[in-house]
């Protein structure tokens, strides 16, 4: 049989990991399911045009497929067509259902991006399959859904978790990342573990067979009797307040180091105004996690500092060795930060400024510690 | 006190990770207008100052110390002022600049460290 092919979504993926025309592999799924959600949304567009009929007539979707075809140059915008059956030169009776679909979903996308009620335009049933889309997108990432128009349709990390808190049945919502924590139980028969978190709350969670292993490890304490600090990546679910409320699905079990950055600065996110002898005010955990990931990403020298917070709301990293202690204070949110060195042996120090906000100054501060520690 | 005398300091649970102190614990803040806060070790003992001191409504994880002769090497002047409470004591940062601060706290540190906890928390 003759097939039609059109294209039906040719969402445009916005952000640094979608440079180069590069789509994550994960997301080959989100693309799957707007194969769904179509072919859905298809299935009520008749129901509407054909009321009181509760079912869709037999064969409705025969021969219909999605596929994914090219990545447009210039930006990562893949394209979805619609494989639909033909009878002689014209697609079949209900292929408009399917080429309507997408206009559909578009429009309640765009309502969403204005701030106003998609379900106004889609049901919210069809509205929750969206859960499944963009579960992975980080907070700088975006897709378009129509990005050729004037209004693109922004399907952002808070759009789609606005849309997903107001349609699901107990205001929460799934994403994808990570918790770090010890663990505190682990159910081998049920495949359930208890994370305690950082801030000391316990969530729960489920894992697979291919985990059991790795959980069984981060169960076991370290050599002092102490837990061992892990991150569990995966799918996870949160309230509308974005507090944990269990992990959904995991997808990896990362063993972090004693001094592990992230962990030190969640822990130091945790304290209270007042903190030291009724002075020091709060941390701003935004600001920790940009300085957590600056270390991420241009700390390169092997040994981790020690990390203390002050009162005046700088951080304080530190290295010692026989020979010398190193600090870096490092102002927040500016990033601008003092090294001081003091050599033991010859009693002489060295104080110097730092810009952590460029390369450069990351790979000063990684060669001063080779030299040094 | 003599140079053998220990000069108390309590730690705040934030200045201790994997049971590393910061030098920031040597080190006076903002409001020690230079004058870092200490007990004469002669006069009590680690696990009551540390009771003294929490029952004030602060947080300390721990009792370290440098001693006199200590605080004499490194040129750090101390007195027992007795304010606000008996057996009171400061070390005496007020004529050294920033720098010169660190250099003392990294030493005084230094010290405590190698010295050890003489009391902790109970978990």
């Amino acid at each position: 049989m003759d097939k039609h092919i059109e294209t039906i979504f040719t969402p445009r993926f916005v952000g640094s990991r979608f440079e180069g025309h590069r789509l994550p592999l994960e997301f080959l799924d989100d693309l799957q399911v707007l194969g769904k959600i179509n072919t859905t949304i298809a299935k009520w567009l008749w129901k509407q045009n054909n009321v009181g009929r509760k079912r869709v007539p037999n064969g409705f979707d025969k021969g219909v497929s999605y596929a994914i075809t090219d990545i447009k140059a210039g930006s990562t915008m893949p394209t979805v067509e619609l494989i639909a059956p033909k009878v002689g030169l014209f697609p079949t009776q209900y292929a408009e259902y399917f080429q309507q679909a997408p206009r559909k979903l578009t429009e309640a996308i765009q309502v969403l991006d204005e701030g106003g009620d998609p379900t106004s335009v889609l049901p919210q049933e069809i509205l929750q399959m969206m859960e499944t889309f963009g579960a992975s997108l980080r907070p700088d990432e975006l897709v378009e859904f129509n990005p050729s128009a004037s209004k693109p349709a922004r399907f952002t990390p808070s759009n789609r978790k606005r849309l997903i808190v107001q349609v699901s049945k107990d205001r929460q919502y799934t994403k994808a990342g990570f918790l770090r924590g010890t663990l505190s139980e682990l159910d081998k028969k049920r495949q359930s573990f208890h994370l305690q978190l950082v801030n000391g709350k316990t969530i729960s969670g489920s894992y697979g067979k291919e985990f059991k292993e790795d959980l069984m490890d981060a169960f076991s304490e370290e050599e002092d009797n102490s837990q061992k600090l892990i991150a569990i990546h995966g799918t996870i679910l949160y309230n509308a307040q974005d507090f944990p409320i269990t992990i959904k699905l995991v997808s990896e079990v990362e063993f972090l180091e004693q001094l592990d950055v992230g962990w030190r600065l969640e822990q130091i996110g945790e304290l209270k105004d007042g903190w030291c002898e009724n002075h020091g005010e709060a941390f701003d955990p935004s600001h920790l996690a940009d300085l957590s990931d600056r270390f991420d990403s241009d700390f390169t020298f092997s040994y981790l500092p020690h990390l203390y917070p002050m009162p005046d709301g700088s951080i304080s990293a530190e290295w010692e060795s026989d020979a010398f202690d190193i600090s870096l204070v490092i102002t927040l949110p500016s990033m601008s930060s003092v090294l001081h060195i003091l050599n033991f042996a010859t009693d002489e120090s060295i104080e110097m400024e730092i810009d952590l906000n460029e390369t450069e100054g990351w790979i000063k501060l990684n060669t001063h510690l080779e030299e040094k520690v | 006190m003599n140079p053998k005398t220990l000069l108390l300091r309590q730690v705040n649970p934030a200045w201790i990770q994997a049971g590393r102190i910061s030098s920031q614990a040597f080190v006076p803040t903002l409001k020690d207008n230079g004058k870092l806060s200490v007990y004469n070790g002669d006069r009590w003992k680690p696990s009551d100052s540390h009771q003294h001191f929490e029952s004030q409504g602060l947080l300390s994880m721990g009792v370290a110390a440098a001693s006199c002769h200590e605080c004499q090497k490194i040129g750090i002047p101390y007195e027992e002022d007795n304010i606000p409470f008996e057996g009171h004591c400061f070390m005496d940062f007020r004529s050294l600049g920033s720098s010169a601060q660190k250099r003392a706290g990294k030493k005084l540190a230094k010290y405590a460290r190698e010295r050890g906890f003489l009391f902790t928390k109970p978990a």
